[in-house]
């Protein structure tokens, strides 16, 4: 490994810059690479920071299973090889797609003294374990690796290949492990410059290289991840894989508009689509898209105009397939029809309940104007059945061995308060920058966990989150010796078998944990609970 | 920009805002609820009991308010409200008037339904802390519902007279029919003219004859109409020849009649002669019932006086110690005999040898009086010999083993009070070896013969009032059977075996009695009391257990007292009797008295030859013939003339507000047509339902009945 | 507001109770026409066992978190039997005493605090269902009742900054009329009866003033309208709050009284 000892990052983190190995490769070998070529001078001094060499031998592992990744890494030379493991694999009885992850479950104390101790102790159990996901197929999808296969499958990566930059753009854990074969050599692109690399016009060639291998590599996993095409026949998807289009948005822009000709099928890669229908004079959201989901179904089989607008909420990348292209590739099997024909009348009763229940459709444009469709899990109190008697307050103290993770206090919409306990976001900005992974997400779970004896009171995450929902309490840590403020915030009660304490221990069922991406629980929950 | 009102929180804390610690509220509060229960308990333990009360006592226990133990009895596990608490003050001489069983026994006159009852707590009833208005003695009808199924006075069924038509007991002849015929054309007013209410109304006066019956029924110079038959001298003594203090003025007219007999004339009502007379030949016909009735009234009239003079355990003086100590004692032996050993080969040889013994005792005692010798000759005891006492069935032997040995346990008794240092010391040491016999357990289970015998009894004592001959010999041979039938269940000696041991038995006592000093006849008087109480057909199990229910009932109450002195709780109890139960007693004892007055004195005559007997009977009836005019005869006597069994025996008929309201007629018109003195007059329970029901006048079980036997001298009453 | 509020919430548990009360009173009606009742009796001291068991085990409430919520699963269930384990435990005890009122000095004593108790409970069960309705419905500020002194103490320092550098006479009303009202909490009782009343009184001076002032004024009128309206509105919240937080010791320290003179009951009935 190369080692230093002087500062070679005098502008950026300084924490980071203390750490040896990271050395930024020189302008001259980042010429060398394909994709960078073409790019000028100034552009790559800017992103020359970012940018890292590593050898590996063979047999060392770069990436591991559960770890935290901030780059994207490109194999200049060597081989390495991708091991997915069990721990992804889930159940064998369980072979539902599984887009979103699944929430963690607790272990269950063992005997009476065990349990006694759970009651008494006040802290959460050890042990939890966690679950993932995995397509009909039995295909674990790896978002970050432009691969899937099954479990204890080895798939090998050759140079050329770029792996690991959905995790370090989503702050996933990595989700396999990777080991390098051969001598291997990778340029590492950390997060800022895979931004830049990916958004920026000049560098559009990297974007295609990385269309190119997801077109390649994980187009068809993706497409038969999609309930409509999965039992296609092998020779249809690589059809679909040739002619989709490969397509991007930034944030805002309308993607389809209303009553327009509808003769494309979309699919979402990644980022938020707000699915929405005119209502007079504005925008009444139906529904919203993330990665995996897909529309415009209807139009691969009619002449139809499209019945709803599509706008990007963030940066979306999409999957775009024409339905000439569509007919062509189908034209000698019927059943895609009819399995095309049975979401499509899933899908437009889903679209008249939210017609006819304006409310849950105010639910959800007030969760994507202030950003509640991120997360997983919101808490919310019923305003009208709260009696502020801080039970869930003082709950929620007794598990965290005396102090509690949110505050009581929020903003309110209707007659729900929205306190500040973390949302679980689908997307948590707040793990970005942190420098010692105390903050973390188990794998294929819904919490975001901070622990407190590697946190060193940074404040990273607090900056970060929009919503304020991560707090500092005083704490004198063990790990570094000294009196720090710990960043703290809900955990979902991970650990506790009952599950999150305030909604358990509110006396009169005021609290609810919900997602706003649930439209049916929003429906149900919500807007049944409104007195007239 | 104009400033809008927020909606949801204005500012947000940077902290975390920690909700107000509960804990230290709850303990404080927690800690106030201990000292509360504590303190209170404390409180209790220490004195200051008055707050623990559910409520004041009635008005009639306001004196004994606040002292718990009084009434109830603590602890853990033999807390409550004891009936031996309630019996210190209302029960003093231990008659169990106020128990259960003693109602069962005022009401069904059958011992052994009395002691097969189950017990019921006064308590069951009776409550207390309701407040001072509260009437304890009040109880609810559905108590009585409890066993007596009707429930109401509208299912109440029909009187038992009524249904046997026949009234009983009342010893005389009468017919209303006639006179109030009479009465018409005399001008009176034909009921009032003999019934005269009470100044309260409620009863009516006894009818007497010198004021009701002789106006008419005697001639103008006062005597009865009518002559005796003629008479043999022999068995009646002249009017000259009667002793003193009888002769006094008597003025009967002797009528020469043939053969020597002579007739007699002249007599008035309760004329002394003529009674003497038939004292004289009774005593010669029959000295063993004389003397039976003799005892029984003696010994009723011991025990009614010995409940008026006692003395509350508290005032008594007595050393309660030492009755504690005596009674344990006793206890404990009749508990270790209950539950004795069977009798051995041994012990029955023992037992003979005792009896031999003791034969020789009484002997002794016997040979020191000079009383005739017939009678009192212990040698005519007929004490069984050893062979007798064969191997019967299980329940003869045990039985007769019983008796036996209650005969023997009363006789060195008497000998022990009578007899001199060393006889004393014997009689103590014989006694103590027959209490070291104890009768064979294991009898067989007679609970349900009894039930049956239960059932039998009422319907023989119906039958034998009945006026139809036919039923009468029925019910006679159902009694056979039924004495048979109790004699198999019980075990142990025939009736007349039964009496005879009886009678020889009394007579010792007699014979002891006569010859000792005042405080012989102290003791003898109990102990013949306790003679007389043999029933026959008893088990001797049953016998037992009850003395020794009473003994220990005895115990506990000496116990209680010596706890409530130790407490320093102990209220003064009031007068030995309540007024109204020594009034009835006093009642009581005067007419025993005037029976047994009717009864003593005069001479008395030798036992008639069993050939003369019947011409003696034959004299008797001659003799009393004015006399059966009116008066029945009862065996060789006249039967007691008494107020006759109310057709309501078990309850009490207050006159007063009926006869305010309507005439004799409305309920008594039948004896316009009665003829005779067991004729029932007196309607149904139909018409009391007329008027007593629901909404319209009181019909609760109390308006009249009484649960308790109003006094012991009722109890004593069951036949 | 409509009465929907009082609608129970769980309704299995509403039918229950009704259903275990009514069979108790009419189990009552028939043994009691048949035989006198007594409280010492056999059903006479099992519905006052009855009703000392739940009296003890709705002592236990405060014990939910500690127990994790066993054996009712959530606080919410917890709540639930403790209501309406206490309306019947009431109406067991009225049974075992069969309907009569007490006679000794303990008796009243037990009596009163059981009615006491559980009147005070039931007060409280429309309190909470009431006052939340109240604050959802006609408040829009939500502040936690410890953070408002506070809260409100920020709101007068706004208010002087608004004020600061007006003209005369709103300086004058500003000073006279408004600082007055905003120097700290004021809770009051008359929150409870209304809301609408009080926030016209407190506004009325605006708008009898808005006329005199300035225009360039007018913007700091409104400002502090705003700030008089929030501040209206935490004084509300305050009391509101504190009304429900002042009903807690009036219940449970009559029902602690209560049982430890329930155990007292117990020991003197075993006891003699």
């Amino acid at each position: 490994m190369p080692t230093t000892d002087q500062p070679v990052n005098p502008g950026g983190n300084p924490l980071i810059a203390r750490l040896p190995r990271y050395e930024p490769a020189s302008i001259e070998r980042l010429k060398t690479y394909p994709f960078l070529k073409q790019v000028n001078q100034r552009i790559l001094e800017k992103l020359q920071p970012n940018l890292i060499e590593r050898s590996y031998a063979p047999g060392d592992i770069i990436l591991r299973l559960g770890d935290y990744n901030d780059a994207a890494y490109f194999i200049a030379d060597g081989v390495v090889e991708v091991r997915i493991s069990a721990v992804n694999a889930g159940s064998e009885d369980d072979p539902a797609p599984r887009v979103a992850p699944t929430p963690v479950t607790g272990a269950r104390p063992q005997g009476l003294a065990a349990r006694l101790r759970h009651i008494f102790a006040r802290e959460p159990l050890e042990g939890a374990v966690q679950v993932g996901g995995r397509a009909t197929d039995g295909t674990v999808i790896l978002g970050d690796m432009p691969v899937g296969g099954r479990p204890g499958e080895r798939v090998l990566l050759e140079p050329g290949e770029i792996f690991g930059e959905l995790s370090a753009l989503s702050r996933y854990p990595v989700s396999a492990d990777v080991v390098a074969c051969t001598q291997t050599r990778c340029l590492l692109i950390r997060t800022p410059a895979l931004r830049m690399l990916l958004k920026q016009k000049p560098l559009a060639s990297f974007k295609q290289m990385v269309d190119e291998r997801y077109r390649t590599r994980s187009l068809s996993t993706h497409l038969r991840n999609v309930e409509l095409f999965a039992e296609l026949d092998g020779s249809i998807i690589a059809g679909l894989q040739r002619s989709a289009e490969l397509v991007s948005f930034e944030p805002g822009a309308q993607i389809i508009e209303q009553d327009s000709s509808a003769d494309a099928f979309y699919l979402v890669r990644g980022g938020y689509v707000k699915v929405a229908v005119r209502a007079g004079p504005s925008q009444l959201a139906i529904t919203y898209l993330r990665k995996g989901d897909y529309a415009g179904e209807l139009s691969l089989l009619m002449d139809e105009p499209w019945p709803y607008s599509l706008f990007a909420l963030e940066h979306v990348e999409m999957v775009k397939i024409s339905r000439a292209d569509f007919d062509q590739v189908v034209a000698s099997h019927d059943t895609v029809r009819d399995l095309l024909w049975q979401s499509a009348v899933v899908r437009l009763k889903e679209r008249g309940v939210a017609l006819r229940s304006p409310v849950s459709s105010q639910y959800l444009q007030m969760a994507m104007d202030t950003g509640l469709i991120h997360g997983e899990s919101v808490l919310l109190i019923d305003l009208n059945t709260c009696t502020r008697c801080d039970d869930c307050v003082r709950a929620c103290a007794d598990t965290h061995g005396g102090t509690p993770r949110f505050i009581r206090e929020g903003t309110r919409f209707r007659q729900w308060s929205i306190p500040t306990a973390c949302y679980q976001c689908t997307d948590p900005v707040c793990m970005i920058g942190c420098p010692t992974g105390a903050i973390t997400r188990p794998i294929g779970s819904l919490e975001v966990t901070i622990n407190k004896d590697t946190c060193i009171g940074c404040h990273n995450c607090v900056k970060r989150c929009p919503w304020d929902n991560i707090i500092e309490v005083p704490y004198s840590s063990p790990t570094i010796n000294r009196d720090i403020e710990l960043a703290t915030k809900c955990d979902l009660c991970l650990g506790r078998t009952q599950g999150p304490a305030c909604v358990q221990m509110c006396p009169h069922g005021s609290a609810t944990r919900i997602s706003f991406k649930d439209l049916e629980t929003v429906t149900t929950t919500l807007s049944a609970e409104e007195m007239p | 920009m104009a400033r809008i009102l927020p909606s949801g929180t204005p500012t947000r804390s940077k902290r975390y805002v920690l909700p107000a610690a509960m804990e230290r509220r709850w303990m404080l509060a927690g800690l106030a609820g201990a000292v509360l229960l504590f303190g209170l308990t404390g409180l209790y333990f220490a004195g200051a009991t008055g707050f623990i009360s559910p409520g004041d006592l009635a008005a009639e226990h306001a004196p004994v308010d606040l002292q718990c133990a009084q009434c109830h009895a603590t602890g853990l596990t033999g807390g409550g409200v004891m009936d031996l608490r309630c019996e210190r003050c209302h029960d003093i001489g231990g008659s169990e008037r106020l128990t259960h069983a003693g109602h069962v026994l005022f009401g069904s006159a059958n011992a052994l339904k009395t002691d097969a009852t189950q017990e019921v707590a006064c308590v069951q009833c009776h409550i207390d802390h309701r407040g001072r208005d509260w009437a304890v003695a009040t109880v609810d009808d559905r108590e009585c519902a409890a066993c007596h199924l009707f429930g109401t006075l509208e299912r109440h069924p029909e009187f038992a007279a009524i249904n046997a038509s026949i009234q009983t007991g009342l010893g005389l002849k009468f017919d209303h029919d006639r006179h109030i015929v009479e009465a018409r054309d005399a001008g009176l007013d034909e009921c009032a003219a003999c019934h005269v209410q009470t100044i309260d109304q409620v009863a009516f006066e006894p009818i007497r004859f010198d004021e009701h019956c002789a106006a008419c029924h005697t001639d103008d110079d006062g005597f009865v109409t009518g002559n005796t038959d003629p008479i043999a001298p022999d068995y009646v003594l002249a009017p000259d020849d009667v002793p003193e203090p009888w002769a006094g003025e008597i003025e009967i007219e002797t009528i020469e009649a043939a053969r020597g007999r002579s007739e007699y004339t002249r007599m008035r009502h309760a004329d002394r002669w003529t009674l003497y007379n038939a004292r004289r030949l009774r005593r010669a016909i029959d000295p063993e019932g004389e003397t039976s009735e003799r005892e029984a009234l003696g010994g009723r009239i011991a025990y009614l006086e010995q409940q008026l003079t006692l003395e509350p355990l508290t005032t008594a003086g007595a050393n309660l110690e030492a009755w504690a100590d005596a009674f344990e004692r006793e206890v404990t032996e009749l508990a270790r005999r209950l539950e004795g050993e069977p009798a051995a080969e041994t012990d029955l040889a023992a037992l003979e040898a005792m009896m031999a013994a003791t034969r020789a005792l009484a002997a002794r005692v016997a040979s020191t009086t000079d009383a005739e010798a017939d009678l009192e000759d212990p040698g005519e005891l007929t004490m069984p010999v050893a062979g007798s006492l064969g191997p019967d069935t299980t329940g003869n032997s045990a039985a007769e083993l019983e008796t036996r040995r209650n005969e023997l346990l009363s006789l060195l008794e008497a000998v022990e009070a009578r007899g001199g240092e060393s006889l004393r010391d014997r009689a103590a040491t014989l006694r103590d070896r027959v209490n070291g016999l104890s009768p064979q357990s294991g009898e067989p289970d007679t609970a349900a013969y009894r039930d049956g015998l239960f059932a039998l009894d009422e319907i023989v004592r119906v039958l034998r009032n009945v006026p139809d001959p036919q039923a009468r010999y029925e019910a006679a041979e159902l009694d056979v059977l039924r004495s048979l039938a109790q004699q198999q269940v019980t075990g142990g000696l025939a009736q007349d075996e039964f009496e005879d041991r009886r009678r020889q038995l009394l007579s010792l006592l007699s014979a002891i009695e006569r010859d000792g000093p005042g405080q012989l006849r102290a003791r003898v008087a109990p102990l013949r009391q306790r003679v007389l109480a043999l029933r026959w057909g008893a088990d001797g199990d049953a016998e037992l257990s009850r003395r020794l229910r009473r003994r220990r009932r005895d115990l506990y109450r000496v116990r209680l007292e010596l706890e409530l002195a130790a407490t320093g709780e102990s209220a003064p109890v009031g007068s030995a009797a309540p007024l109204r139960d020594r009034a009835a007693v006093q009642a009581e004892l005067g007419i025993l008295r005037t029976r047994l007055a009717a009864i003593e004195g005069g001479s008395r005559p030798g036992v008639a030859l069993a050939e003369d007997r019947e011409r003696q009977g034959f004299a008797l009836e001659s003799l009393l013939l004015p006399c059966l005019k009116c008066h029945e005869l009862a065996g060789p006597k006249l039967a007691p003339v008494t107020v006759a069994e109310p057709v309501m025996a078990r309850a009490l008929f207050d006159h007063a507000p009926h006869v305010i309201q309507t005439n004799c007629a409305a309920c008594h018109a039948s004896v316009e047509t009665s003829g005779l003195a067991t004729d029932v007059n007196v309607p149904g329970v139909e018409s009391c339902q007329s008027c007593h029901r629901q909404n319209a006048v009181r019909a609760t079980c109390e308006t009249c009945h009484v649960y308790h036997p109003p006094s012991v001298a009722a109890l004593l009453r069951a036949p | 507001m409509s009465r929907s509020f009082l609608r129970p919430k769980c309704r299995t548990w509403f039918i229950g109770s009704v259903s275990v009360g009514t069979g108790s009173v009419a189990l009552f009606a028939v043994l009691a026409s048949s035989a006198p009742w007594s409280p010492g009796r056999f059903w006479g001291l099992i519905f006052g066992t009855l009703a000392a068991v739940v009296f003890v085990l709705d002592g236990l409430y405060p014990l939910r978190r500690r127990l994790m919520g066993w054996p009712f699963g959530t606080a919410q269930r917890w709540l639930q039997f403790h209501i309406y384990g206490g309306a019947l435990a009431l109406l067991f005890v009225l049974i075992h005493v069969g309907f009569s009122l007490p006679n000794g000095q303990f008796g009243w004593w037990l009596f009163g605090l059981t009615l006491w108790s559980v009147v005070s409970g039931l007060v409280g069960v429309w309190l909470q269902k009431w006052i939340p309705t109240v604050l959802a419905s006609q408040l829009s500020v939500e502040a936690l009742y410890d953070r408002i002194p506070e809260m409100a103490d920020r709101l007068q320092s706004e208010a002087d900054a608004v004020a600061r550098g007006a003209s005369d006479l709103l300086e004058r009303f500003y000073s006279g009329e408004i600082r007055p009202s905003l120097a700290g909490v004021a809770p009051s009782w008359s929150f409870l009866v209304g809301l609408a009343g009080d926030r016209e009184r407190r506004l009325t001076p605006f708008r009898n003033v808005a006329q005199f002032v300035s225009d360039d004024d007018q913007d700091r009128l409104k400002d502090l309208e705003a700030i008089v309206t929030e501040k209206f509105e935490l004084d509300a919240q305050y009391s509101l709050q504190r009304a429900l937080r002042l009903w807690l010791p009036l219940h449970l320290f009559p029902a602690i009284v209560l049982l430890g003179l329930l155990a007292v009951h117990i020991f003197a009935v075993l006891y003699l």
